[in-house]
């Protein structure tokens, strides 16, 4: 019964064990059963959707990164499509130029983030909200100018083919391959974040988020905090977008696009601003929302004639459950499992009381 | 004052003549838990000055945003009681119906246009969508009995000092030509002769534009000096009401709210004690 | 055509999408990304005004503005109303969604295809001849009127007209002004037709002189280049905006690459902003406001 029941958190007696990420016997029985799950998913995916399962783990990558801007210290970013490009190219350059093995092109790609968030984290120290949100989209345009240019100098207009990359021998071509170290590197990548939010750092971004000038007057170091969030955030989005080039083989400018962006976008507002769970949920959402329009325009008959327009259902669709999402649950899909999960735990009570 | 005492005595809101604001029973809650306001009953008659005292937290902002129709912003509303101006239910109209019934709000905060310069404010506050020649007439009114923002007409109202912010307030308010001005806090934040001024003046507005005030207020003194009659909140409810003479002499009305020692009580424990055990059963 | 004069006609028309932008952004203190989706919405709803009516340029442009005025509206009533209270950077954020759903109404109502409305409308590429040996096509010298007539009469209206005064005071705060028994939202819903007007107008000029087509929102995006480098609460700073904007593009598309000139705009966006974040014309206290 002990694995079923959750134990609330009043009962914690130590720092430690209140510091503890998998608490008790629940959280570490149905952590392991997920954890389970997820490495024996490949065996029963067909090799379509472990594609689309690997596409999630980049997605949720990137996903975890927009929401540390945005999400946890509130700086509107609208340049994510301009950084991903950004580490995608990295990797194209360093493989045609130098012909630079994995570890050495993804290193590169994450410097290459830090580089460019503190370059975009710079003006962020003059401007806020709406100008902040402009600029970042003007250096997403500019961004992809420049990455034009050199595309069409280098990459003879084309494009570049990333060949499948060779890791301590193996060479990771099979998307059940790529499942597993995608599925490694998401982990960690997840315990980063959850780490690092629920340190010091974390609690100066929260601090920037809800009042800056407050957190300065704390002695909290504001700069210094603000390009921090920007090239950690950079940094982990370059990685994504190292990740994709590698994993999709090809990369062209015309990929990185506004559509890139709303994509991101939604998902860290879909799934809820300022949480982990948000970012995931919001990732697995947005990554599967085309999937779903396109089984049901194949399997319901009165939906058959909008096939051909998939994109177009999709991308509109798209946008009113942003809208619903912005004016209806702002906390997204982590707030509805939070209320859901809330009421659950307190039924048949509605409130907790003062004093729990 | 003799309306004010024969008010008290008659029953139901809506068929007492004399009344023109009637509040009854209002209980307000925020976010569907919190009771704000636990069922208060107040009347402001015609032609009056009407003082709510109360702390910090006693729930007088909040009646006044259920008399001028904002709870639904802080996401209140009101559970019980009713409100009548002039005979008619106001309890849940939109803002600008009530606005443009008659009852007028001049809030405690952000209560002008800091964008616009003092003209453009007041040119905001009018009735109907055309500037009558009659608005010109109150307008010029106004300018003489505040002649500071007469002097700063082509200002931005932004960089006005406190006091002359609350002049255009209230004079912008008046503009909009209402029956009752509702005044929030108006001595926050300044300086004791300027509220002894402004108190002078809303005095002189009652008489020249035929206006009942409802004046919410922490400065005891000042707003009883002007006062035909006045109530006293705490955590939500009216404790005590009366005439000001009946007010000022009240014993723990002049320890809690007039500043005069008394009483014995030396710790703020004490103090809660008192105040909780007491109920103002008098 | 000397370069001077393309800056000239370019600058007119930036300035014509700046204005949409700021008109919006006074009136209302959201930065609508979709305008440039508006832009093309109307530009396609003029483009059917000529379709239906076999090529009478009036009456389609009225059934052009008077559609983009009623989806002004209801965009407002639909959109904005519910987020009303929300902070700014959620109905920025919901501007984005709209204009994702714009763009796929578009497509899905007209195709993808490009559309040459000129076709319908006769002498617009007819020069006119200047002074000094220089000329002008129909369409070039409208757009450079219609720039400057804007620039002349919204300032005008939004200082002088009681609505322009209630606008401004709505957008400042509208808890205070509904106390004042101004009608809020009747008066936002009017900011939003008139700036989606603002933009058809300008996707009337873009359509009619180069192309109709879903994918030019970019160009109606990168309109709010000028408006921010102009600051976004000064009209005459749109303009200096806009001279600014069309100069660097243009001489970047001839002298430069053609690819960077297609990031002129934002690229002198940075620089501005870097330089003085609240705009070249734009007041201080707008920077805290946000």
């Amino acid at each position: 019964m002990r694995y079923l029941v959750s134990v609330p958190s009043t009962l914690r007696t130590t720092y430690a064990s209140d510091m503890q990420l998998l608490g008790s016997g629940f959280t570490k029985f149905w952590a392991a059963v997920g954890l389970a799950s997820m490495v024996g998913l490949p065996l029963v995916l067909t090799n379509f959707w472990t594609a689309v399962a690997n596409q999630l783990f980049i997605a949720i990558v990137g996903a975890l990164a927009l929401n540390l801007l945005m999400g946890t210290t509130g700086q509107i970013s609208l340049g994510h499509a301009g950084f991903i490009a950004t580490g995608a190219f990295t990797v194209a350059a360093f493989v045609t130029h130098f012909n630079a093995p994995m570890p050495v092109t993804l290193l590169a790609a994450v410097v290459a983030g830090i580089v460019l968030g503190i370059l975009v984290g710079l003006p962020a120290l003059r401007l806020k909200g709406l100008y902040l949100a402009v600029s970042t989209l003007a250096a997403h345009f500019v961004i992809i100018a420049v990455l034009g240019q050199y595309q069409a100098n280098v990459g003879y207009g084309e494009g570049f083919t990333i060949p499948p990359p060779d890791l301590f021998g193996w060479t990771i071509s099979s998307e059940r391959t790529w499942y597993y170290l995608l599925l490694g590197v998401t982990a960690i990548v997840l315990l980063l974040n959850v780490n690092w939010l629920r340190s010091a750092f974390g609690r100066a971004w929260m601090a920037i988020h809800h009042r800056d000038v407050a957190a300065e007057a704390l002695g909290i170091n504001v700069a210094r905090y603000k390009l921090l969030a920007f090239s950690t955030s950079t940094a982990m989005t370059c990685f994504a977008g190292a990740l994709w080039a590698y994993h999709t083989g090809f990369v062209s400018v015309e990929a990185f696009d506004i559509h890139m962006l709303i994509q991101f976008l939604a998902m860290v507002i879909i799934g809820g601003l300022g949480s982990v769970l948000g970012a995931i949920l919001g990732a697995v959402f947005v990554i599967l929302l085309p999937h779903v329009i396109t089984l049901a325009t194949e399997s319901l008959p009165f939906l058959h004639g909008l096939g051909g327009k998939v994109f177009e259902i999709q991308a509109g669709l798209f946008g009113v459950i942003m809208f619903l999402f912005l004016a209806l649950e702002p906390r997204g899909l982590a707030g509805i499992w939070a209320r859901t999960r809330y009421y659950f735990e307190l039924w048949p009570f509605r409130y907790r009381s003062w004093e729990a | 004052m003799a309306i004010a005492a024969a008010m008290l005595a008659s029953p139901a809101a809506e068929t007492c003549p004399a009344a023109m604001l009637t509040v009854e029973n209002l209980e307000v809650v925020y976010s569907r838990v919190i009771v704000a306001v636990q069922g208060i009953s107040l009347r402001v008659p015609e032609h009056s000055i009407v003082a709510v005292l109360g702390t910090n937290g006693a729930g007088k902002t909040t009646t006044v945003r259920a008399i001028s129709g904002f709870l639904p912003v802080d996401d209140a509303e009101i559970r019980k009681g009713s409100i009548y101006f002039r005979g008619q239910s106001i309890a849940k109209l939109p803002p600008y119906y009530i606005a443009q019934a008659g009852v007028v709000l001049v809030p405690e905060r952000r209560k002008i246009f800091e964008t616009l310069t003092v003209w453009d404010n007041l040119r905001l506050a009018r009735v109907r969508r055309k500037v009558s020649s009659d608005w010109h007439q109150q307008a010029e009114r106004l300018f003489s009995i505040f002649p500071a923002l007469a002097a700063r007409r082509k200002q931005l109202a932004g960089y006005l000092s406190g006091g002359e912010r609350q002049m255009l307030a209230i004079a912008q308010g008046l503009l909009c030509e209402p029956r009752l001005l509702i005044v929030d806090e108006l001595s926050l934040g300044l300086a004791p002769h300027l509220v002894h001024e402004l108190m002078k003046r809303i005095r002189q507005l009652r008489q020249e534009f035929d206006v009942s005030v409802l004046l919410i207020e922490q400065d005891a003194i000042s707003a009883l000096e002007i006062a035909d009659y006045g109530y006293i909140m705490e955590s939500g409810r009216i404790v005590f009401e009366g005439l000001p003479e009946k007010l000022r002499n009240h014993q723990d009305v002049q320890e809690f709210y007039l500043g005069s020692v008394g009483g014995g009580r030396t710790s703020y424990r004490d103090v809660k004690q008192y105040r909780r055990g007491r109920r103002w059963w008098g | 055509m000397s370069l001077a004069l393309i800056i000239l006609i370019q600058a007119s028309f930036y300035a014509l999408l700046g204005m949409g932008y700021v008109l919006i952004y006074r009136a209302t203190r959201v930065l609508n990304l979709a305008h440039g989706d508006l832009m093309v919405f109307g530009a396609f709803l003029f483009y059917q005004g000529l379709v239906m009516t076999n090529g009478s340029a009036p009456l389609a442009i009225t059934t052009g503005m008077l559609g983009a005025a009623f989806a002004g509206a209801i965009i407002y009533f639909l959109l904005m109303r519910p987020l009303a209270g929300y902070p700014a950077a959620v109905r920025v954020l919901a501007t984005i969604a709209l204009a994702i759903v714009l763009r796929s109404l578009t497509t899905a109502l007209w195709s993808g295809q490009t559309r040459y409305p000129a076709e319908y409308v006769g002498q617009l590429g007819q020069a006119i001849e200047l002074a000094a040996g220089l000329s002008i096509s129909v369409i070039d010298a409208l757009i450079i009127a219609a720039a400057l007539l804007s620039i002349v009469a919204l300032p005008l209206f939004l200082q002088r007209a009681a609505i322009g005064v209630d606008m401004r005071g709505v957008a400042e705060n509208a808890l205070l002004a509904a106390q004042r028994g101004i009608n809020i939202h009747n008066v936002n819903a009017l900011s939003w037709a008139a700036a989606t007007v603002m933009a058809t107008i300008a996707g009337i000029f873009f359509s009619l002189k180069v192309r109709l087509g879903p994918d030019i929102w970019y160009v109606g995006l990168a309109g709010f280049a000028p408006a921010l480098i102009g600051g976004m609460d000064s009209l005459r700073g749109v303009a200096i905006g806009a001279l600014i904007v069309a100069a660097t593009e243009v001489i970047a598309a001839r002298f430069i690459a053609p690819h960077i000139a297609l990031a002129a705009p934002f690229l002198v966006l940075l620089v501005a902003l870097w330089i003085r974040p609240w705009g070249l014309f734009g007041s201080r206290e707008e920077l805290e406001r946000i």
